[in-house]
């Protein structure tokens, strides 16, 4: 098929699918103006009216667009206010200031000493912290004799359960029903919960009152803990009835102590509020569209353009790479927002190839380098005419022949252009297969269709047309629908700000990815200490429980037993025969030879017998068959044996 | 005496004692504990640590009439106790008491002595009294023994038997001091202190004054809860698996007594369970005796007494 029959094809399935669709076809300029208005009116974007300030440095490039923007006199304004103070000259004095270069780097380790003391700071009460729980507590020398029994280490917590405000609360309604020693008890029980829960003591069943007190790490609930504690051993060990004041004053004590964290914690608050690090509420908050570099309205626009917009939701990296003849939605993708890195940038131009239809805004230095796009900048007025795409030459197979007839048109696109004016004059140079659909009026390309395997790639030098006040100038709207006509997919997925960073292999390497590797390093390195320092304790040498000596007779039964599961009971007889052999015949007198009748006169048993047994010792001794009659032979051939050698004694 | 004054007291004599005393505040306090529990104590330690000083230290504070005897092997009972000498003048026996007739008696390693020896201070240390031919004499009071051992040299010894170890309400141990103790107790003497000479030293008290607070002490008041506990902890040594011999009933008596002199000298009638636990160790670890297994495995009776009060836990008021 030709180029020409293929772009014939993409006409009539155009065709077609217009017959078939609503009265208004996607990416209509005539209307862009129109849906711009609307959703102006009906969104009440406040980035013209009351744009949030002060401006971002991306709203302040795109000032330039405020006088042309019919109502948005809040932006002109605000860019009024956010314009650089001229340079005035440097104050007199500051010509004979000469401020020489050792001193930043003065400054620089004085600002390292101060976070280096910061976080000393931080650090020296943990690990005092850390080092209390290992060490007998510092004690008064009253209490000197105290650390005879505690030198040994604590034993493991059993922190009581419940919550400490619970515990509070439940002890005030006891201690109003007059049930004053438990309200007492659960006074005791909601602080010394608190403060365990601070870290300020451990809570644990062996441990006595007075140690809570003297463990308390807590120098200012020590004292209050101490009065309830006092007041506690008098009720239980003194014999004596709490009375209401008391135990009201034991109910004061334990609320401070209970709530001091949290009031601790809304001081700091108001205190990092007051300095501006938690006083966020206290600044104005941001609203939706009130941004004027921000991308509101444009995507507004194109949902009103019939366009399905949506965000890509996954990283580029991971795009699935469409199949042969799919039409997978087009990706927009702003690289002043999305930095795409190495992976990204291959796994862009391999899906491309693979049929994927690309839309890329923003400097073409960081495009993947197989587009061969770079910069051009226009010349002043950036005016700009786009070309609508109105249908695309269905891209050829790969086992079609070439014609030769590529000089042909491969779209075509509406007979009127679309007009529009931006701020800065991002123009492309266009690479030799590419083809213009965006200029300036000086000629200088600024947006372009460029071909790449089954795919293309649209490539626009910024991303202003996208933006909230780029789009409200009057004619850009039209543009921007002309521009994106081009992409030849009415669904878009916009990629996000992090979706240009492929997902990580591992763990370590997201973590090495986030610029986290030091810390990662002193992490290993701390847990290795750790573990050395533990594992050290624990390898200490300890005496192993001595081995039980088997008797004798544990050892010959074993052997039977190994006998018995190795079927090996005539090789047992056997054994026993040649070793009763071998001592019998050292007993016989001179001149005999017949060994059982030997036997036979010294166990005083028939010699019959004897004989029989004999030979069938023999026997099991010569061949090793297996009869059955093993055990019971070597049995009766032990006693025989044992008879005969009693004579010796 | 009230409370307040016993407090007092005890926090005077202690002072009086650190004056010349640097360091060893366990053994301090524990000889004042011992002596209003109207106790003894057995010192073990290494020469040179200051536990004569301790002693002669503590019998000054308090007014009490010292002596001290150096156990040797041959030392014999009459030797302590005194003996009835002939009388050429009167032609009649007459009574010599020994030095064991002193409100605190210093034993110098008393592990040197053969056990008939040691056997003459059972009746003084139990009855507070002497028996010498067949006559019964009184000690003074109040009656305090302070026995050192050596835990080095075990050479010619001959160890405490059970029986005499049982007496001894304490077992103190005294180690190294710090650096930084050491370093203040050669200042005390480059500045010309002499430890024979505790001239500096005066009476903060007197033995009639000890009597009274032995006798405050014992009416110290103690709930049920605190004797279920001591007595808890004692019998818990007993079916210790290491412990081949628990601590007696004698033991939890002793243990109740140094209680309530604690809980009088924080001011306080009544004994808590944070009175009985700093005492534990003290009253328990001579009284206890480990199972062979156990000492060659390297576990000390601290260790296990320590883990006993781990296991046990403290009385707590019922919600």
């Amino acid at each position: 098929m030709t180029r020409g029959a293929r772009l014939l094809a993409a006409s009539l399935l155009a065709a077609g699918l217009a017959s078939g669709a609503p009265a208004r076809a996607a990416f209509e300029p005539d209307h862009a103006q129109a849906d711009v208005d609307a959703a102006m009116r009906e969104h009440d974007y406040p980035f013209c009216r009351e744009p949030y300030e002060p401006l971002s440095p991306d709203a302040r490039e795109l000032c330039d667009h405020a006088s042309a923007i019919p109502r948005c006199g809040g932006f002109a304004a605000a860019c009024a206010r956010a314009a650089p103070p001229s340079p005035s000259p440097p104050p007199w004095w500051a010509l004979w200031l000469h401020v020489p270069a050792w001193l930043g780097a003065l400054a620089q380790i004085l600002v390292w000493l101060v976070v280096a003391a910061l976080v000393g700071l931080v650090l020296v009460p943990i690990l005092r912290g850390l080092l209390r729980l290992g060490s007998t507590p510092r004690e008064a020398p009253r209490e000197a004799l105290r650390s005879l029994v505690e030198a040994a280490a604590p034993p493991p917590e059993e922190v009581a359960t419940g919550d400490e405000e619970q515990l509070l609360t439940r002890a005030q309604e006891l201690a109003a029903r007059g049930e004053l020693r438990a309200s007492l008890q659960l006074y005791l029980a909601a602080s010394l919960r608190a403060l365990d829960k601070r870290g300020a003591l451990r809570v644990a069943r062996d441990r006595t009152n007075g140690e809570y007190v003297r463990a308390c790490a807590d120098e200012v609930a020590r004292p209050a803990l101490r009065e309830i504690v006092r007041e506690v051993d008098r009720v239980q060990f003194g014999g004596q009835d709490p009375t209401a004041d008391a135990v009201s004053r034991a109910g004061g004590r334990a609320v401070a102590i209970v709530r001091a964290a949290p009031v601790a914690l809304l001081l700091l608050a108001m205190l990092g509020g007051s300095l501006g690090c938690g006083g966020i509420s206290l600044a104005r908050s941001r609203r939706a569209g009130d941004d004027p570099a921000g991308g509101e309205l444009a995507l507004e626009l194109l949902r009103r353009q019939g366009a399905v917009v949506m965000g890509l939701g996954s990283s580029l990296a991971s795009l699935p790479l469409p199949s042969e003849g799919e039409r997978a939605p087009a990706v927009v993708v702003d690289v002043e927002t999305t930095s795409l890195d190495d992976d990204t940038r291959e796994h862009l131009e391999a899906w491309v190839k693979a049929g994927g239809s690309l839309v890329l805004l923003g400097a073409p230095t960081s495009w993947p380098k197989e587009l061969g796009a770079s910069y051009v900048f226009a010349a002043r007025p950036y005016r700009l005419t786009a070309r609508r795409l109105l249908a695309r030459a269905i891209p050829a197979g790969p086992d079609e022949p070439q014609t030769g007839d590529d000089d042909e048109e491969s779209a075509i696109y509406a007979r009127g252009s679309e007009h529009g004016e931006l701020v800065a004059g991002n123009g492309l140079a266009v690479p030799p297969e590419g083809e213009t659909v965006a200029r300036f009026d000086d000629g200088t390309p600024y947006a372009f269709m460029l071909p790449h395997g089954r795919g293309f790639v649209l490539g626009v030098g910024s991303d202003e047309l996208l933006t909230n006040a780029g789009i409200a100038r009057p004619g850009n709207a039209a543009a921007l629908v002309a521009l994106l006509s081009n992409a030849d997919r009415t669904e878009l997925r916009f990629a996000g700000a992090e979706d240009g960073v492929s997902p990580p292999s591992s763990p370590i390497s997201a973590l090495l990815r986030a610029g986290l590797g030091l810390a990662v390093a002193h992490g290993a390195v701390f847990a290795l200490l750790l573990f050395v320092s533990a594992g050290t304790r624990l390898t200490r040498p300890r005496p192993s429980a001595p081995v039980r000596r088997r008797a004798f007779s544990e050892h010959v039964e074993a052997v039977g037993a190994l006998y018995a599961r190795a079927r090996a009971a005539p090789h047992a007889l056997g054994a026993f025969a040649r070793f009763a052999d071998e001592r019998l015949r050292a007993r016989m007198p001179r001149g005999s030879a017949d060994v059982a009748t030997f036997l036979a006169s010294r166990a005083k048993m028939p010699v019959d017998v004897c004989q029989r047994l004999w030979a069938r010792a023999m026997k099991a001794r010569l061949d090793g068959a297996v009869l059955g009659d093993e055990l019971t032979v070597l049995r009766e051939l032990c006693a025989l044996y044992a008879a005969a050698m009693a004579q010796d004694k | 005496m009230d409370v307040t004054l016993f407090q007092q007291t005890f926090d005077r004599t202690r002072q009086q004692m650190a004056r010349v005393v640097v360091g060893q505040q366990e053994l301090v306090d524990g000889l004042i504990v011992a002596a209003v529990a109207r106790g003894h104590v057995l010192v073990e330690g290494a020469p040179g640590l200051g536990k004569t000083l301790v002693a002669r230290a503590f019998a000054v504070a308090s007014g009490c009439a010292f002596k001290r005897i150096q156990f040797t092997p041959d030392l014999m009972p009459s030797d302590i106790t005194g003996s009835s000498v002939y009388s050429r003048e009167t032609g009649a026996f007459t009574f010599m008491p020994g030095p064991i007739f002193a409100q605190l008696l210093l034993a110098d390693e008393i592990n040197r002595a053969p056990a008939k020896t040691q056997s003459a201070l059972l009746e003084a240390m139990q009855d507070h009294q002497v028996t010498v031919d067949g006559t019964s004499r009184p000690l003074p009071g109040p009656f305090v023994v302070v026995a050192t051992q050596n835990p080095v040299e075990s050479q010619g010894t001959y160890p405490l038997p059970e029986a005499q170890l049982d007496r001894f309400l304490f077992k103190l141990t005294v180690g190294d001091p710090p650096a930084e103790v050491e370093r203040t107790i050669v200042r005390h003497h480059a500045d010309g202190f002499d430890p024979t000479d505790l001239s500096a030293l005066q009476a903060v008290t007197s033995p009639q004054e000890i009597l009274a607070m032995q006798r405050l002490a014992a009416s110290v008041r103690v709930d049920d809860a605190v004797i279920a506990y001591l007595v808890e902890l004692v019998r818990r040594t007993r079916d210790d698996k290491a412990i081949e011999l628990g601590a007696s009933p004698r033991a939890s008596v002793a243990l109740l007594k140094a209680a309530q002199v604690l809980a009088a000298s924080e001011g306080r009638t009544f004994v808590t369970p944070d009175d009985v636990k700093p005492m534990i160790a003290a009253v328990l670890r001579h009284r206890v005796l480990l199972h062979p297994d156990a000492q060659l495995q390297g576990i000390s009776a601290d260790e296990r007494i320590a883990e006993i009060v781990r296991a046990v836990p403290v009385p707590r008021l019922a919600a």
